[in-house]
């Protein structure tokens, strides 16, 4: 058993002190945090319009409401004449963001309610027109003025309908990306220091020096298997906060709503040992598929291509977590299945369920498969024809 | 203690199966190779045996297969009393095996890999340490003990590859080709070793095509010929008329039924 941790040591050293290891770890990590800052950023300013735009509104029949209603909203905008069809044809192709049309009668307080109507058009393919009209359409609803032949406030007085809490609406965004983030991290760090260590020993001939050593093939091979969980564990542990530093700019929060920063205090420690359960068998699991395929395979190059259908189900798999609303399944049966179970693991213990039973299924199941695979990577060390097979 | 066994080799046999780029390349349909043709020999303590014969006789398997990097399909050898079928992992533990094929990783130093292997074979500190000291003075690693294997010449290599194949001081060593790719120097550095370790009474098992090599080490010869061992003796008998080189290529004829 001492073997174990010589190998495992001698291991982690290689991961841990050669710069380009060190870099291939921590890479994905700082580029995930780049890439989703500036993409996250990028959309918002697409999808968001500058605040000195200035608006172009064709109206016809003016009501005097038009300019009340825009200027407590504070849009600055302008006003062109153009007949109704001459609109519609500028709002297709987006030469103006919005056309409004009042009934003869609108601002006449005696006439029928039933007759009023106003008609607002706009492109939502063009965000300046979507927002003048989502803000328009909603302040004359809420003023009761609209096309409706009755006359009755909407949510008037209310400062905020939205009766979710902060945590249930941090709860829903983490459930939403984080268990198919981090699976999609999980088997990405799994991947590239299995093909380096199994493969990459086996193309460079390292492994036959270890082979004749006098330790138990199963040694070497939990040795390896030891050290690369860690190694994935670490990768992943940097691509995890790469992505929760990114999260706050990548859904743009400070645009969209109240909850400007994810605070995962929303969460208490027993689901935080939680999610740490489920990453920790499922980074075993991952790299022990990963070092299977890397062990069959002569070279870091077939490792590679040995490893992407595998890691495709992973990702089919891991998909899961984004169908069902945010709700895992509540089938203990299907926690069974390796993988998906992880995925339905994560999505419960995400949006803040726990099904005891279903959690407690997946362990067992997934610390089964990672047995049986600790087995045929044993076996595997021990068929010359696999490993010498360069 | 000089005439005991300490190799016995029964039968072993070792056959590949072909694929179709190897069918090729050796202009056959046979799908299978026989590699090793139920080899029987013997190889006593203290002495260097050498394997002899052309590329693809069957020396690499044989010494594969004395090394325990893969199994014969029949037959069994006992090394010091343990069997490499029966036991593989005792045998790895009395032998040192040297091969071009056994690399040690680039991104580390010659001190790290001397430590990880004895720790790998249960050498004690104190004692790696010394041993560690002794060896690497003897080949001029000390001078680049620190320096990474990949930015060592070939020469540098073979020396460290040397050092840690016996970082446990095993009885019994196996090299194939053991001056394979070195320049003089180096090469003569590593015989004068391998005489200095069968003075300690260590075996040695070697493979070569190298007729000068074996006259200048062996006590034993073995010829292998496509597999089988066909002629095998003391040095002294077998050179006693002609040389070995022209021993050599009469049984060669005799085998192959062609003049070489």
């Amino acid at each position: 058993m001492r073997e174990i941790f010589v190998i495992v040591k001698k291991e982690l050293k290689r991961f841990f002190t050669d710069k380009r290891m060190i870099m291939s770890l921590i890479l994905p990590g700082v580029l995930i945090f780049v890439l989703y800052s500036v993409m996250g950023n990028f959309i918002g300013k697409a999808i968001t319009p500058a605040d000195d735009y200035e608006y172009v509104i064709c109206v016809e029949n003016e009501s005097a409401t038009l300019d009340g209603y825009l200027s407590a909203l504070g849009f600055k905008y302008k006003k062109v004449n153009a007949p109704r069809e001459e609109a519609e044809k500028k709002l297709v192709d987006k030469e103006i963001d919005l056309y409004v049309s009042f009934s003869e009668d609108f601002d006449d307080a005696g006439a029928d309610k039933a007759g009023k109507n106003v008609v607002i058009k706009y492109n939502s393919a063009k965000s300046e027109s979507a927002k003048i009209y989502s803000a328009l359409q909603t302040v004359y609803m809420q003023n009761s003025v609209a096309s409706v032949d009755y006359n009755y406030a909407i949510n008037a007085g209310v400062e905020n309908p939205d009766m979710a809490t902060e945590d249930d609406v941090v709860k829903m965004m983490l459930t939403m990306f984080m268990p198919f983030i981090l699976m999609v991290f999980l088997v990405t760090g799994s991947v590239s220091v299995a093909s380096e260590s199994i493969a990459g020993e086996k193309e460079r001939g390292t492994i036959a020096t270890l082979l004749v050593t006098p330790v138990k093939r199963e040694y070497i091979a939990l040795g390896k298997i030891i050290a690369l969980t860690v190694t994935s564990l670490f990768s992943s542990l940097v691509s995890f906060v790469g992505i929760m530093a990114s999260l706050p700019n990548l859904l743009q929060l400070e645009r969209i709503g109240d909850v400007t920063s994810i605070d995962l205090n929303v969460y208490g420690a027993s689901t935080f040992v939680g999610i740490l359960g489920i990453i920790l068998i499922t980074v075993m699991m991952f790299t022990m598929i990963m070092s299977v395929l890397s062990t069959f395979a002569k070279s870091v190059k077939e490792a590679t291509q040995f490893v992407t259908p595998a890691m495709i189900v992973v990702m089919l798999a891991s998909a899961t977590s984004m169908i069902g609303g945010g709700k895992a399944v509540t089938n203990p049966a299907l926690y069974f299945i390796p993988i998906y179970n992880c995925a339905q693991c994560l999505t419960m213990l995400f949006s803040g369920e726990f099904y005891g039973l279903c959690y407690l299924f997946a362990i067992l199941s997934d610390a089964l498969f990672v047995v049986l695979g600790v087995v045929l990577l044993a076996k595997m060390f021990n068929n010359e024809k696999i490993m010498l097979n360069k | 203690m000089q005439s005991e066994n300490v190799l016995v080799a029964t039968g072993l046999k070792k056959t590949f199966k072909l694929s179709r780029k190897q069918q090729r390349i050796e202009r056959t349909d046979k799908t299978v190779k026989v590699a090793v043709d139920g080899l029987s020999f013997t190889a006593k303590r203290g002495e260097i045996y050498g394997l002899l014969g052309p590329n693809g006789a069957g020396k690499t398997t044989t010494l594969r297969m004395l090394a325990t990097l893969i199994k014969p399909d029949a037959g069994d050898a006992v090394i010091d009393g343990e069997s490499i079928v029966k036991n593989p992992e005792k045998v790895r533990g009395k032998i040192g095996f040297l091969t071009s094929e056994l690399k040690l990783e680039d991104f580390f130093t010659p001190e790290y890999l001397y430590g990880y292997f004895s720790e790998l074979h249960g050498v004690e500190k104190s004692v790696a340490e010394k041993r560690k000291n002794a060896l690497f003075k003897k080949f001029g690693i000390d001078k680049f003990a620190e320096v990474k294997v990949g930015d060592l010449s070939t020469g540098m290599k073979q020396k460290v590859s040397l050092v840690i194949s016996i970082v446990h001081d095993p009885d019994f060593i196996i090299f194939d080709e053991p001056t394979n790719g070195l320049d003089v120097i180096t090469a003569k550095t590593v015989t004068d070793f391998l005489v200095d370790l069968k003075n300690e009474g260590k075996t040695i098992i070697i493979s070569t095509h190298i007729f000068s090599l074996v006259e200048k080490l062996c006590d034993r010869v073995g010829i292998i010929i496509n597999g089988k061992m066909v002629k095998e003796g003391d040095l002294k008998d077998l050179t006693a008329e002609k040389d070995l080189e022209t021993t050599f290529f009469e049984v060669y004829s005799e085998e192959v039924g062609e003049n070489a």
